[in-house]
């Protein structure tokens, strides 16, 4: 018995014996998954193989060449390993030439090119004597590679691919997370041959848990691919590359556009994944000239509707800038390219796209308290609406308090740098100033009025108990109320706020008058510690604007 | 009428099949009709007056398409199950549960003349196309050769080599059939027995066979020559 192999049909077994060949029964497996997985079952029967025998024709009625097809999936198929180097004598009446030029022009898949490439050899069953015993060298595998493989020129025969593409941008995203999906890779030779292009791609590093996000996260996937290995993907990074291992993480899907248009709890999630394209009929539809027509689009703006702080990372298929730019110009915080087999990208774009991704996802956790800023923000837009709607405050009083709202919620939304945050901060400190201006007015040289609601008490803080509390005899320093004394003398005089709500504001001033006014003496300025230091994140700011929303809810509870 | 269910859009056959299927539905009007989506009433019209139903495999309607293919096989109206998903062309009697969607496309004028022109449904010209049987004969060439040197190269016996009943003797009848423009059934069969009986001689060897299909090859190729 040689080491020859033939894969053969079981009516004409007796082949085997009179070659001596051991023989591969072909069961007239036709489409790619069976073929595939029919061959990964039987790898053990190739192990001492020096060569292959396939008819060109196997099976039943067979225009499309099947022995060939087997050739294809035998030099495509990762998984066989050696076996993918094996010398395969295909046998034929036929010749190569006549063989082409029978799926020229009729097929998209021209398997016949594989009889052009190195390592397969087209003979005639008579002839085969003199093979079988001539010995034939192995394929290289860098000459599989290199050379074989792009001569296949394999295309896709799959109707236009939605699924296909959600596949190979699943299983690519997985392998640059370090992550093995449990999912069959798909079996297309399509698949397959634009696989091999990324043979040689170098795995990224092993999970690292320093600097991961020590809270827990609660995140949403809008997609209709959810379910093919998307969901998968994203949990395992935000477990292992986003959140700290003893933080909660959780991912909720939502598959179907309707469902997501419809959806009344984004402001739960600290970031949602939106797809761009949720309907199958975008991949297919020539008539989406516009970003604005996408499904995806579509529920970015409802979302951002709810509340401009839900973070959202868009996944899309398209790498036009010019998308991207409208995508992020609608509010969008992020976006991964799903890669497609349709243009392979170089490993460096895709490590790059990768790490990018990673650090959109970090960046938009960083950034969950802005929720919280726009919805505060909306309740005092609201309330001062209803107020000047009633003529309840003054219109323009109202009309500058939100547009400095609005201003500082630009500029925060936007920040990058502590100044950023800072400058945010200023803005919408002038809120207090107005409110001041609008409330407080000098009686006589000597008192201060409250507008209609008495003269203005003094309210001093306690540096020993961090306290702020009246104070008599009102001494104001010359006889000018600082911009603490004036709002804490609204709030608590007129509004009823506690000594401890006093004391917030005391610390709002506090952190505007120490970066407006630095102390240079000492190592640390005050600006640099404490409270004060929060006016360069999110949390000053919060404070404020938590600040300013009691004041106007109570304000309405006055008025109304 | 010849009914086409395909969820495919005009573009894309243009697209995918270089084909102008407005075109089609104009030249062949009032022999083919397409469906993009099927309801419950179509479906009725469709058994009721089908010569042949067309039907994508992978249509959204999964329901739709399985109960068409079922009354097709119970009213005996040839069907074709297309698809890009399979891989190669597989005949069931006189229909095809099994053929490449480029493939149909590509031979769909063809089969679309010949109906308009024979009335008749030859579901082999959407295989093969017009040369029909020139391809048809090199398949079954190749096999052939490939199976009588594999089952005899040394020890050649025609009741070996095609087992009664077997493929590989149904294919050699049609290759025989083929090759000769038979207008008599009963002249066709005395034929082919004689045929059978000299290549069952003792004598005969693997080449010796292998030549005589090779004669029935290139007769039926030279009628296209």
């Amino acid at each position: 018995m040689n080491n020859t192999i033939v894969v053969i049909e079981d009516s004409k077994s007796n082949f085997s014996e009179d070659f001596k060949c051991q023989k591969f029964e072909y069961n007239n497996q036709s489409k790619d998954e069976d073929i595939h997985r029919w061959l990964i079952a039987n790898k053990d029967l190739f192990i001492n193989a020096e060569r292959l025998i396939i008819p060109v024709r196997l099976g039943n009625e067979d225009a499309e060449h099947m022995g060939l097809y087997i050739g294809l999936h035998i030099r495509l198929t990762k998984e066989l390993e050696a076996i993918r180097f094996l010398p395969i004598l295909f046998v034929s009446k036929q010749s190569k030439e006549e063989i082409l030029y029978n799926q020229i022009n009729k097929l998209k898949e021209k398997s016949g090119l594989l009889l052009f490439t190195k390592g397969s050899y087209l003979v005639s069953a008579s002839s085969l004597d003199e093979y079988i015993t001539k010995p034939l060298p192995n394929l290289d595998e860098q000459v599989l590679l290199e050379t074989v493989i792009p001569s296949l020129n394999i295309q896709n025969t799959q109707d236009p691919g939605h699924q296909l593409a959600n596949d190979w941008g699943a299983f690519r995203l997985a392998k640059f997370a370090g992550y093995t999906l449990n999912l069959e890779k798909p079996s297309s030779l399509y698949f397959k041959f634009k696989d091999s292009f990324t043979n040689n791609e170098i795995v990224p590093n092993a999970n690292n848990t320093i600097g991961l996000f020590n809270e827990s996260c609660k995140a949403l996937l809008i997609d209709d691919n959810a379910t093919s290995g998307w969901s998968e993907t994203l949990k395992h990074i935000l477990r292992s590359k986003i959140v700290n291992p003893g933080k909660s993480v959780s991912l909720d899907v939502i598959t179907h556009f309707d469902d997501a248009l419809k959806y009344a709890d984004y402001i739960n999630y600290d970031v949602v994944f939106l797809d761009l394209r949720l309907l199958k009929e975008e991949d297919k539809s020539n008539q989406i000239n516009s970003i604005d027509d996408f499904t995806g689009t579509k529920v970015l703006k409802v979302i951002k509707e709810i509340n401009p702080g839900i973070q959202i990372i868009i996944f899309t298929a398209s790498n036009k800038v010019w998308n991207i730019e409208k995508l992020l110009e609608l509010g969008a915080n992020g976006y991964y390219i799903k890669e497609s087999p349709e243009y392979i990208l170089s490993t460096r774009f895709s490590k790059d796209n990768y790490n990018e991704f990673i650090k959109s996802i970090q960046t938009c956790l960083l950034r969950k308290p802005l929720k919280q800023i726009y919805t505060l923000s909306q309740n005092i837009k609201l309330i001062i609406t209803t107020l000047v709607k009633n003529k309840k405050i003054d219109k323009i009083f109202g009309k500058s308090v939100q547009q400095y709202i609005e201003l500082a919620n630009k500029i925060i939304d936007a920040a990058r740098t502590e100044n950023d945050y800072a400058m945010g901060y200023l803005v919408l400190f002038k809120c207090i100033e107005l409110i001041n201006d609008n409330y407080i007015t000098e009686d006589s040289p000597t008192i201060w009025r409250i507008t209609s609601d008495g003269p203005l008490k003094q309210f001093r803080y306690n540096k020993g108990n961090n306290t702020a509390t009246s104070a008599t005899p009102i001494s104001f320093t010359n006889n000018l109320p600082s911009t603490f004394e004036k709002i804490a003398g609204i709030t608590s005089q007129v509004l009823g706020f506690t000594n401890v709500d006093v004391l917030d504001l005391y610390h709002n001033v506090q952190r505007r008058n120490k970066f407006i006014h630095p102390d240079e003496s000492g190592t640390l300025t005050p600006i640099q510690i404490g409270e004060n230091k929060m006016i360069f994140t999110y949390e000053g700011y919060t404070k404020l604007i938590k600040s300013l929303d009691l004041i106007f809810s109570k304000l309405e509870m006055k008025l109304r | 009428m010849i009914y086409l269910i395909d969820d495919n859009k005009y573009g894309q056959m243009s697209e995918n099949y270089k084909l102008d299927f407005t075109q089609v539905l104009l030249t062949y009007h009032g022999f083919i009709n397409w469906f993009q989506t099927i309801s419950e009433n179509d479906i009725d019209n469709i058994i009721s007056d089908a010569a042949c139903i067309l039907i994508h495999d992978s249509l959204e309607e999964k329901e739709d398409k399985e109960r068409i293919v079922a009354l097709a096989k119970k009213s005996k109206i040839p069907y074709c199950l297309f698809s890009n998903g399979f891989t190669a062309t597989i005949f069931d009697g006189d229909s095809i549960k099994e053929i490449k969607k480029d493939r149909l496309y590509n031979n769909l004028l063809i089969f679309m003349n010949n109906f308009k022109s024979e009335s008749r449904i030859d579901l082999r010209l959407l295989s093969l196309g017009k040369n029909y049987e020139v391809e048809k004969a090199a398949i079954i060439q190749d096999r052939l050769s490939n199976g009588v040197l594999f089952k005899g190269r040394n020890n050649f016996n025609f009741e070996v080599a095609f087992p009664s009943g077997s493929q590989d003797r149904k294919d050699l009848r049609e290759l025989f059939y083929m090759s000769e423009d038979f207008s008599n059934k009963d002249v066709y069969e005395d034929a082919y027995n004689n045929f059978e009986d000299k290549y069952s001689d003792i004598k005969t060897t693997a080449k010796i066979m292998e030549d005589a299909i090779s004669n029935l090859t290139n007769k039926i190729n030279s009628r296209y020559e």
